[in-house]
């Protein structure tokens, strides 16, 4: 790999402070509110048209002790989830103003109930999201979206234009178009970017302004299409599974020589694939929540079919030559979808590693161990 | 994969044990109830495993799925893990079923239950189903379940959805989707749905739920007037045949077996010592540890929160299938289950603890229900901070005894009741 990108040093600068980083520090310091959202079917920009930063509640990048946490959620609460609740029972998340949360996965609802009932921060919301995608499942969820910008509205004491709303869309569509471009690049044989340099680009864009995050998106995409970097590896993978915001792990497969081309986790395409309608018929509301529901399926969704056939879609569009499946312990959707999609691309000729593992756990002992007898086993094909 | 070979013989062991359990009940005239829930469970399973020659559609489904759509359609219904349930209580085999999902590739951290029914279906020990039905409203297991066995068995399935909030738009929702699933099957079976039936199936769905409401006025006599175990033989009926004249009679015969103690002053047992406030379900390889708490110990179970409340909601015959929705939002095992949990369990939990002047807790923590287990914590301390009594939690698996053998749960039960001497 040639030279560093020097947007990547931004990127690590803010991530270095995480949860309280420096962007949010700046704007907490403008007397400006937060809020921390749990899972990618909230839609962020109602919270960022009411004038308030939407900030993804996340755990820590590393595995951490879940002393505290697991005082408070039983032991098969996934780590994820647990890792979350440790941050804020140590009080690193002790600046937000209000947690917001959909009813995704048994998990991120339980968390909500305990989030309420110890009352880590007087705003609290959760929001039904349905699993399936129909006509009516859809006008369920826009009345949900529209019920949540009413209580945010209320509680906060402000107006949510549909300037506002319409402003904020498309602050957020310039994201995932600048998402759209800097994974595209990833598409060659040589990408400019590896995939744990990509997970931290997405950590950081969690953790500030957005608009923001777009400058930052925008130089790194510009020096990235210079053509001076090139990152190789020996296969092209793909890491897919569940909630994943640890580069280290990733930079360990890569550094065994894997080349992570693409995801399919919601800390990665699941969050921002899809873009909102902008036509200016289509009330905001309304738009926002079509998008969401019909982004890039997490697991939970329904038909699965509809996820096993985008997940097909990437192996193809970025050539991927093997696919890890990390799997967090007790996500219980990925567990119950994993055996289908595995025969699914193992019927494409894609073979697949799956990793049960601990969230945040880095990329040593025994996963280094089946990672490289997984490319052992990529290599014994190639040579056949 | 799809299974082909079925072998019913497990099902067969299955009503054979049930039909044994008939017999010995019959002849204990305390137990007249046992006897009714055994014979009732025997011909369900039986009607399950006759279908095919029947000519009958059989549907299979997962829990809480309201079982009177299909019993106002002519359609056998069978509910997975009721199987599994009584499996692995009458026929012990449930090693192999969760060896098989293992190998399959489902994680060992997918609710026993459900690796339980994946697994009895990968072995074949399940009569082929014309269709699957089941819905997301327990938990992520149960939402996800019926995937894989729409793959196995090769058949038509449905996905029943049913909102998180309890409000008249959720409950539309869930009305609307209820018909889609009579659309469905009408679709399957090739015959409209009969509404005057349905009005009859959901008039005794009605009777049960006023039954189930009288019953729980009867336990609040000290004295308990309660066997323990009645509350596990109530949810089956309800979860496997409401809607049925044989689910009214049960209910019936023990409503009238509480009221006949109630009346007296007389508890169900000579010397009540202990009354417990029972959370989830105790290991169904061991549901005698109900009975050895009551015998052994004077330890009653007075209420069961996540079960044995119902709602303020009616039946109207007018609207059957709003009525259905509804009832589904406030039925035992929907409301606690999948809903918040501040208006649905804590607040029932904090509510028959004081009720029914509870003692203390006792938690059964299934390892494999992430968002029951999940509630543990606030529970013990609401429980603590408003109803004043403590809570034990005890570590189980539903169906794998080598997680937490029977002695095991029985020294920290007597050490629970030690405390609770104490605290007298």
């Amino acid at each position: 790999m040639t030279d560093t990108l020097e947007t990547l040093q931004e990127v690590r600068e803010i991530n270095s402070s995480f949860p309280y980083t420096a962007p949010i520090r700046a704007w907490k310091e403008q007397g400006k509110k937060v809020i921390a959202f749990q899972c990618t079917y909230v839609p962020e920009e109602i919270i960022y048209a009411a004038g308030i930063m939407p900030i993804r509640l996340t755990g820590d990048s590393r595995e951490l002790d879940l002393e505290e946490a697991n005082a408070y959620m039983y032991i098969n609460t996934c780590s994820h989830v647990r890792s979350c609740l440790e941050l804020v029972l140590r009080k690193q998340y002790d600046f937000l103003d209000g947690f917001v949360s959909g009813t995704t996965c048994d998990s991120s609802r339980r968390l909500t109930d305990v989030w309420k009932y110890y009352n880590f921060t007087s705003f609290v919301h959760i929001l039904t999201v349905p699993r399936k995608m129909t006509e009516r499942a859809h006008e369920l969820y826009r009345r949900e979206v529209q019920d949540f910008k009413r209580r945010l509205e209320e509680f906060f004491d402000v107006e949510i234009t549909p300037q506002a709303l319409r402003q904020a869309i498309k602050v957020y569509n310039r994201s995932r178009e600048l998402l759209h471009q800097l994974y595209q690049l990833r598409k060659s044989d040589a990408p400019p970017i590896s995939g744990a340099e990509v997970q931290e680009v997405l950590n950081a864009g969690w953790s500030m302004p957005k608009e923001q995050f777009n400058q930052l998106l925008e130089r790194l995409v510009e020096e990235a299409s210079s053509g001076q970097r090139a990152v190789r590896g020996n296969f092209r993978l793909m890491l897919n599974g569940s909630p994943l915001n640890n580069p280290e792990f990733t930079k360990a497969i890569e550094e065994l020589g894997g080349l992570v081309v693409v995801d399919e986790l919601c800390t990665g395409v699941r969050y921002w694939w899809e873009l909102v309608d902008t036509d200016s018929e289509i009330d905001p509301v309304a738009a926002l929540s079509r998008r969401y529901l019909n982004n890039f399926p997490c697991p939970r969704m329904f038909p699965p079919e509809e996820r096993f056939n985008r997940v097909l879609q990437l192996v193809k569009d970025y050539r991927v030559e093997g696919v890890i499946s990390e799997i967090v312990r007790y996500c219980v959707h990925c567990a119950h979808d994993q055996p289908l999609l595995r025969r699914r691309l193992e019927k494409q000729g894609v073979p697949v590693l799956e990793l049960g593992v601990e969230y945040g756990m880095p990329g040593t002992g025994q996963i280094r161990t089946r990672v490289q007898a997984f490319l052992e086993l990529l290599e014994g094909r190639v040579r056949k | 994969m799809k299974v082909e070979a079925r072998d019913t013989t497990k099902l067969g062991e299955l009503i054979q044990g049930l039909e044994l359990g008939v017999q010995f009940e019959k002849s204990r005239p305390d137990r007249r109830s046992d006897a009714v829930c055994y014979e009732l469970l025997a011909d369900y399973f039986r009607k399950a495993q006759k279908a095919k020659e029947e000519g009958k559609y059989l549907v299979c489904h997962t829990t809480t799925i309201p079982p009177e759509v299909f019993y106002a359609m002519d359609i056998v219904p069978l509910q997975l893990e009721s199987v599994g349930t009584l499996a692995s209580q009458i026929v012990r085999n449930f090693g192999d079923a969760l060896s098989a999902a293992r190998d399959f590739g489902l994680a060992p951290e997918v609710c026993s239950a459900h690796r339980l029914l994946v697994g009895q279906t990968i072995l074949g020990w399940l009569p082929r189903p014309d269709a699957i039905v089941w819905s997301n409203q327990v938990c992520d297991n149960t939402a996800k379940g019926g995937n894989l066995l729409v793959e196995l068995c090769g058949c038509p399935g449905f996905f029943l959805e049913r909102p998180y909030h309890y409000t008249d738009g959720a409950v539309q929702y869930f009305a609307q989707e209820l018909e889609e699933l009579i659309h469905f099957l009408e679709k399957l079976t090739g015959r409209k749905m009969d509404w005057d039936r349905f009005a009859e199936v959901m008039d005794r769905s009605r009777c049960l739920m006023e039954l189930h409401r009288e019953i729980r006025q009867l336990r609040k006599a000290v004295p308990s007037p309660w066997r323990n175990l009645w509350y596990i033989h109530m949810m089956g009926t309800e979860l496997y045949m409401a809607g049925t004249p044989e689910a009214v009679l049960h209910f019936e015969t023990i409503r009238d077996e509480v009221k006949k103690r109630a009346e007296k002053g007389e508890g169900y047992i000579p010397e009540e010592r202990y009354r417990i406030l029972t959370l989830f379900l105790p290991p169904a390889y061991t549901w005698t540890l109900l009975g050895w708490m009551e015998r052994k110990h004077g330890a009653v179970s007075v209420a069961e929160p996540y079960f044995s409340y119902r709602d303020g909601g009616e039946i109207d015959p007018t609207k059957p299938l709003e009525s259905l929705a509804r009832k589904s939002f406030y039925c035992p095992i929907c409301r606690p289950m999948y809903g918040p949990a501040e208006e649905g369990i804590l607040h029932d939990a904090v509510r028959d603890a004081v009720e029914y002047k509870a003692e203390g807790t006792i938690y059964f923590a299934h390892i494999g229900c992430r968002q029951t287990d999940a509630c543990i914590r606030i529970l013990r301390d609401a429980l603590l901070e408003k109803a004043g009594i403590p809570t034990l939690i005890l570590d189980m698996d539903l169906y794998d005894p080598t997680y937490a053998p029977e002695d095991q749960l029985k020294n920290k039960l007597e050490e629970f009741f030690e405390l609770l001497d104490e605290r007298k």
